[in-house]
């Protein structure tokens, strides 16, 4: 994953791109649609139901999803599980963002789970909404595909895979983490290799 | 099985958004709030007018309050957050607790009223006083509402578990 911080001298360029912004809210809508023209963005679709997403989705080619969770009907989760198996190319790879005024853990979770790329937890500011907008932009996760889900790499870091288990991928780190075959270093010794020390030649 | 593909999919969006023009972050704030400045006080209204029904629905004071349904309250809550970012920082986490109150009810199965009545009094000073408080005046009463959270339900991690 790219550096995640945002500076206020970064410069962003949303003329040209496409943006859908999904709310039954029309208060939230508006204000959401503010933010993001104010970032630049000229091509602003607003929806107030999945329903309507979805029909935006099959008839024009998206380049930004930000969606509610919370929508009678269809809510945010199952829209980006839809868009992720059948919204068809491009619009199937596209960066989205959820927005939920939950912020539990596990509706986190539910959130990284349905194909979401980034989360915002209400109420939104426009620093929040610019600083994921950026993460997307930055985004280099593989776009994942299986049985079970369909969105971005839900890992943000390599760190293997787990014990015991072979992993599927051929870039997955193979082998265990073994036992130390030597004592532990001493606090002295890494003391003296953080510590800058004076050469003598 | 189905087999596990990765694609390798660099978006419109990371293609174009850095592209020579645009706007700095900086600028875009500066015009994104201004946009947002002029719907700040029908926002304040639609908030009191969430916070009116709660009151009239989930207070004290309702006769029939036993009769609700714990997703409504869920969704009046979500209402005030939708709009809390023009309200005190302290105001929007004493409505996400009221939020994480009506989902601990409706796991429980059962209304806990001292803690729906301490939220929803919580709720109505933050926002009547606002400003007029201090930070750390408004802070202690998030706190307040933090520790009830607590010692009624157990903490984050726990409520995690049981939701």
């Amino acid at each position: 994953m790219a550096d995640r911080r945002v500076l206020a001298s970064d410069k962003i360029n949303l003329e040209k791109l496409y943006l859908l912004l999904v709310d039954d809210n029309p208060q939230c809508l508006e204000i959401l649609a503010q933010v993001v023209s104010g970032f630049g963005a000229r091509h602003v679709i607003k929806c107030s139901s999945a329903a309507q997403a979805r029909e935006t989705l099959l008839n024009s080619s998206i380049d930004l999803v930000l969606t509610d969770v919370h929508m009678p009907g269809e809510d945010g989760y199952q829209l980006i599980e839809w868009i992720r198996r059948e919204a068809g190319e491009p619009n199937r790879y596209v960066p989205i963002i959820l927005i939920s005024s939950h912020s539990m853990k596990s509706r986190i979770a539910r959130a990284r789970d349905c194909g979401a790329s980034f989360f915002i937890s209400k109420p939104i500011t426009p620093q929040i909404v610019v600083e994921r907008i950026f993460w997307a932009v930055r985004d280099d996760r593989g776009f994942i595909e299986c049985e079970a889900y369909a969105g971005p790499d839900r890992r943000f870091k390599r760190q293997g895979t787990p014990p015991g288990t072979e992993g599927r991928r051929s870039t997955d780190v193979k082998g265990e983490i073994g036992e130390a075959t030597g004592p532990n270093l001493s606090q002295d010794l890494i003391d003296n290799m953080l510590t800058p020390q004076k050469a003598s030649l | 099985m189905k087999p596990l593909i990765i694609r390798r999919v660099k978006s419109r969006l990371s293609r174009m958004a850095l592209e020579p023009g645009g706007v700095t972050v900086a600028e875009g704030m500066k015009r994104a709030n201004a946009a947002l400045a002029a719907m700040r006080e029908p926002s304040l209204a639609a908030i009191d007018g969430s916070l009116a029904e709660l009151e009239r629905r989930f207070g004290p004071a309702a006769l029939q309050r036993d009769r609700e349904r714990f997703a409504d309250l869920s969704a009046l809550s979500c209402k005030i957050i939708d709009l809390a970012m023009f309200a005190t920082a302290e105001f929007a986490e004493a409505a996400r607790s009221t939020l994480e109150l009506a989902d601990e009810c409706a796991v429980r199965g059962a209304w806990d009223w001292p803690t729906v009545d301490v939220h929803i009094g919580a709720l109505a000073l933050l926002r009547s006083q606002g400003e007029r408080l201090s930070a750390e005046q408004r802070r202690a009463i998030v706190d307040g509402l933090q520790r009830v959270m607590q010692r009624r339900f157990g903490g984050p991690d726990e409520r995690e578990r049981l939701g």
